[in-house]
């Protein structure tokens, strides 16, 4: 039987130096369909600690286990690892390798031997989801950043990770970018994904994540359901964060949970109380 | 600010993008070996307009763009007869020019109208070995992202230069500046090829076949400037 929890990390630790732990002593587990965000300021450990977890760096202590399997760092446990967990880094140009978009979201399935006729239909849904089948033949070096972010995603989203890790994934993205970036992500949890994000964008994490964890100087510093940790004001701006305007707003308004979680439930939550919309 | 390289983007954009690179190849290779062959006037002449009909009539190139290919490569030319008026006199200096220029002409052609990639898949099929061809495959990618490093930064040193011209310093800095960012951008291009497990380059095998049609009027058009220049050869000696 598979287990249920594509992901787990024990205890990781990473350090760049000796005694400058960028991530220590991290317990994550990612449960299919589960959607968390990390927040925390520049340097709290955020990429690397995804790093670790899509291994691409090694672990200087604790474990990884892929469906309840500790993750190995042989040339066939890597092809595992990398066909379980995808990450889609900051940067899309850094992992956009092959020359035109097709060939680049191709690069999966055919590096792991999937005929070229079935590639080729797989190619063909992972553009239409991301809703960039007009940008198959084009160049991806003439793509904006967005268009790069889906070219890349949709590279991710063609081999069906059970896990998909997103570094700062709105990042240069405009508001229509980020709400279809949303939906996407929405999607694939709905079709049992475990996503998890690191972000700086307190407001998309509220809106989108199930559970959040606060990150500081590589250690966890809070975690929990989002209305809960992100209401914490001190804990946060001992993060460097700010909590999320929703949230914000309706605790200052005042009214009963649950709490709105996107604006268009705010707007259903202040009515009755005809406080903000009359 | 133009982040892509203007002769890949023609090359990506113009009318014939899509026609098979083994008839670009076979047309405009076709028309080099008879540039080479054929006496140069009046037929390196003729080579050449029928190189700039297809380039601009046929793959629709702007004018402007082909003429910015073109001009460097015979002002190239130009000064390499000088030699050859001095050593071997006028009439030889003329023929190699023409000749020089006409290949040029079709250079310019095979290079704005097929992508860098579809050449690399094209050798891929003619069984090039696999570790060149994904090799030059990620040099043409790192090349791209070089090059729109290059770009935001003169951008970047234009906005501060405000239109001045940049001193030595500046321009040795940015230099220095770009070597350190394309190491760091191969660094980077190599941790993202090591994510996605990089094992070998297969591609999907271009959609693009051969039009007969089009390989048909080629041969068609090299036989009848063949046997044109046959035909005059009384007139236009070889």
């Amino acid at each position: 039987m598979v287990n249920p929890v594509p992901l787990e990390a024990r205890g990781v630790s990473y350090a760049y130096a000796p005694g400058h732990w960028a991530v220590r002593n991290v317990d994550l587990d990612l449960p299919a369909g589960a959607r968390i965000a990390l927040l925390g300021a520049n340097g709290a450990g955020k990429s690397t600690l995804l790093l670790l977890l899509s291994g691409a760096e090694h672990l200087c202590h604790g474990e990884i286990f892929l469906h309840g399997t500790r993750a190995e760092r042989s040339r066939a446990g890597l092809r595992r690892w990398r066909r379980e967990v995808g990450l889609l880094l900051q940067d899309p140009e850094d992992q956009l390798l092959a020359p035109t978009v097709e060939q680049d979201v191709a690069f999966g399935p055919l590096q792991d031997g999937v005929e070229e006729t079935q590639a080729r239909k797989l190619v063909g849904q992972a553009l239409s989801d991301m809703a960039i089948p007009h940008l198959a033949t084009r160049p991806v070096h003439e793509l904006s950043l967005g268009e790069k972010k889906r070219v890349a995603l949709a590279g991710l989203l063609v081999q069906a990770p059970a896990v998909l890790l997103l570094d700062e994934p709105t990042a240069g993205l405009d508001p229509g970018g980020v709400r279809a970036l949303r939906e996407i992500l929405h999607t694939l949890s709905q079709a049992g994904t475990a996503v998890i994000l690191a972000t700086h964008d307190v407001d998309f994490a509220y809106e989108w994540a199930t559970e959040v964890c606060v990150l500081f100087q590589g250690g966890i510093l809070a975690r929990g359901v989002p209305a809960g940790v992100l209401a914490d004001r001190e804990m946060l701006t001992h993060a460097s964060l700010e909590p999320p305007l929703l949230l914000e707003a309706a605790l200052a308004i005042g009214g009963p949970p649950p709490l709105p979680r996107s604006r268009a439930e705010f707007r259903e939550w202040a009515r009755p109380t005809r406080r903000v919309f009359p | 600010m133009h982040v892509h390289a203007p002769l890949d983007h023609i090359a990506f954009s113009n009318a014939w993008r899509t026609q098979s690179p083994l008839d670009k190849l076979i047309f405009g290779g076709g028309l080099l070996l008879l540039a080479s062959v054929l006496p140069a006037l009046p037929w390196s002449a003729v080579i050449f307009a029928v190189a700039a009909a297809a380039s601009l009539g046929g793959a629709r190139i702007p004018v402007r763009a082909w003429v910015r290919f073109l001009a460097p490569q015979i002002g190239f030319l130009s000064a390499a007869v000088l030699p050859v008026i001095l050593g071997a006199g006028w009439k030889s200096a003329a023929v190699v020019w023409m000749r020089g220029v006409a290949a040029a002409a079709c250079m310019t052609f095979l290079a704005l109208t097929t992508p860098a990639p579809d050449l690399l898949l094209a050798a891929q099929r003619a069984r090039v070995p696999a570790v060149m061809v994904e090799l030059a495959f990620l040099v043409y990618r790192l090349i791209a992202s070089i090059w729109e490093l290059f770009e935001r930064l003169r951008f970047g040193l234009d906005l501060r230069l405000r239109g001045g011209k940049p001193s030595l310093r500046a321009a040795t800095l940015s230099a220095g500046n770009l070597l350190t960012r394309s190491i760091q951008t191969a660094r980077r291009v190599e941790r993202g090829a090591s994510l996605r497990g990089l094992d070998g380059f297969p591609m999907f095998t271009p959609r693009a076949e051969t039009s007969r049609m089009f390989l048909v009027s080629a041969m068609v058009l090299h036989g009848s400037l063949l046997a044109a220049a046959l035909f005059f050869r009384s007139r236009f000696p070889w």
